[in-house]
């Protein structure tokens, strides 16, 4: 095998530091916070790890575990985030990264999106019911990726950010705008629980998350042409 | 091996050139499917909410944080910021479909790509990332060596004269790619449900969320034990991804000894692997609502095929023709 040249051999060197620090990013450290021990479903799955590391005879409690988690988590996502730190302007240009936790936590209580319309006769209509399924073209563009990226963003949290009020309020306009019958809009996401077929029947979805919007609001704050 | 030896055959690894066509076909996927994704988004109304400034009825409200992107100063508050957004990333995409200036095409697409990104980071996916990462190893890459325009200006054909090589290394690294998406996904699916601890109903569980649920409740709890062996498929195949690397390396080292090799070598791994991942895609693009997802990591497929396979499937595609 003949030597390198200079060129081959810079080439060879950048790209290898390319791949090790992707590498890096890409590793699935446990970068475990205190918050995120909060949620109902982390506290239900350290329990059932807790059970199953007991009846494997290791001598741990929920706390133990909760704790090693935590300091681990720390530890790790310091020194990833150290390694990584010089790079960040450069991935934050690029919008570049590895984060591939893909479905990694399915939601047992999951959201459901309810868009319901109050009409001028004083009926309620809804709109929309997560998953939908008329077809129409309120479903498809709230099914369309992004826009439920915005909305489904919400659904884990006790408290949705600010972008969902953004969205309810954009929403509501809009569907006042198609339906001039339409005096109040509700958008919210209730709460669906997730039964297994082993497990006892699903209770009835809670309301959760109900923002309402009037028609004399939207168009003060000009989101609405103002009704003739 | 000695050290010097080693470090010699991964310069030439990196060094290495080959056919023009799995970069092509790459080139093409990959802006396809976002092209796509952006004519959806406009043909929905969403490119306004979705790209705008929240003065101009945008949902995200990048022009109020800290640190505005730099899109923002460059294109202001109003609808050309969308209109920009849009059109730039549009025309990227389909100058890159049609391998017109390809490098700086990429680079345009990548650069507002991620501007998008932070316009409204709630409707920036995990895949949009590793569209990015995609375009991004073609800003450097010679994709449209052939079947493009630029192909077509410099040899008056659409394809590449008999004995064309570029640069292998762009296709190794998408190749990497997706064995460290598969990998790493597969290694964060810590949560219970994911293995017999909690009954692998994972699946069943993302199959029964509202929002991205297409089959009625009834069909899903009557085909619960599919979704579990469902479950598992498709952890395992995602924990296996890591023996596409073993496949290249012992197709590399053909000539050493040992039965695992030799068996490997004799039947196709790699396409075996991609078959069953275009299968499981396909049966989660059946089963759930996931946008552009399922199409979007298939688009990396290629980059696992050399080009020397391509023209084996070509020749005898056309001899059946005929």
């Amino acid at each position: 095998m003949s030597p390198p040249s200079r060129w081959d051999a810079t080439r060879a060197i950048i790209l290898s530091v390319v791949l090790l620090l992707q590498m890096l990013d890409a590793v699935p450290l446990p970068e475990l916070r205190e918050r995120h021990l909060q949620n109902p479903v982390a506290q239900s799955e350290l329990k059932r790890w807790t059970q199953f590391l007991q009846s494997t005879g290791v001598d741990i409690t929920q706390d133990e575990l909760a704790a090693f988690g935590l300091r681990v988590g720390g530890v790790a996502g310091a020194f990833r985030k150290s390694v990584l730190r010089p790079w960040s302007p450069f991935r934050r240009v690029t919008g570049t990264g590895q984060d591939w936790s893909l479905f990694s936590i399915p939601e047992p209580a999951a959201g459901r999106l309810v868009v319901e319309g109050h009409m001028a006769d004083g009926t309620v209509t809804t709109f929309y019911r997560a998953p939908g399924g008329n077809g129409d073209a309120l479903d498809t563009m709230l099914e369309y990726r992004r826009l439920r990226g915005v909305y489904d963003s919400a659904s884990d949290r006790p408290q949705p950010r600010k972008i969902y009020r953004q969205f309810g309020r954009w929403l509501s306009a809009r569907l006042m705008a198609d339906h001039p019958d339409i005096m109040q809009v509700e958008v919210r996401l209730d709460r669906h629980q997730i039964r297994t077929p082993d497990q006892p029947l699903s209770p009835p979805d809670e309301r959760r998350h109900a923002r309402m919007y009037t028609r004399a609001d939207l168009e003060l704050e000009g989101l609405l042409e103002a009704t003739p | 091996m000695s050290w010097s030896h080693r470090f010699r055959w991964w310069v030439a690894l990196w060094g290495r050139r080959e056919g023009p066509q799995s970069l092509a076909i790459l080139r093409v996927t990959i802006s396809t499917i976002l092209l796509v994704d952006l004519l959806r988004m406009r043909h929905l109304g969403l490119v306004q909410p979705l790209m705008g400034a929240r003065a101009a009825g945008g949902l995200g409200a990048a022009e109020l944080i800290e640190r505005p992107p730099w899109i923002i100063e460059v294109l202001g508050t109003g609808a050309g910021l969308h209109e920009g957004l849009w059109w730039g990333m549009t025309m990227g995409c389909v100058a890159l479909v049609v391998g017109a200036v390809p490098r700086l095409a990429a680079w345009v697409v990548v650069l507002l790509y991620a501007q998008f990104a932070l316009v409204l980071p709630a409707a920036d996916r995990g895949i949009d990332m590793l569209l990015r990462n995609g375009l991004f190893v073609l800003g450097f890459a010679p994709s449209a060596a052939t079947w493009s325009v630029q192909c077509r200006i410099r040899h008056q054909s659409w394809r590449a004269p008999e004995g064309t090589r570029i640069v292998a290394w762009p296709r190794y690294f998408l190749a990497v790619q997706l064995v460290v998406v598969y990998f790493a996904a597969g290694m964060s699916k810590v949560a219970s449900s994911w293995t017999p601890l909690g009954g692998l109903s994972a699946l069943f569980l993302s199959m029964s969320d509202p929002h991205f649920q297409r089959l009625p409740d009834a069909w899903l709890q009557s085909g619960y034990r599919l979704t579990q062996v469902g479950t598992l498929a498709s952890v395992t195949w995602e924990w296996l991804a890591p023996v596409l690397l073993l496949a290249w390396w012992y197709r590399e080292t053909a000539d050493r000894p040992g039965r695992l090799r030799a068996w490997m070598n004799r039947r196709p791994v790699v396409e075996s692997y991609l078959l069953l991942g275009a299968c499981f895609h396909l049966g989660t693009h059946l089963f759930l609502r996931l946008g552009i997802f399922p199409f979007a990591m298939m688009a990396f497929f290629p980059a696992c095929i050399p080009p020397t396979r391509w023209s084996e499937w070509m020749g005898r595609l056309r001899r059946v023709r005929g």
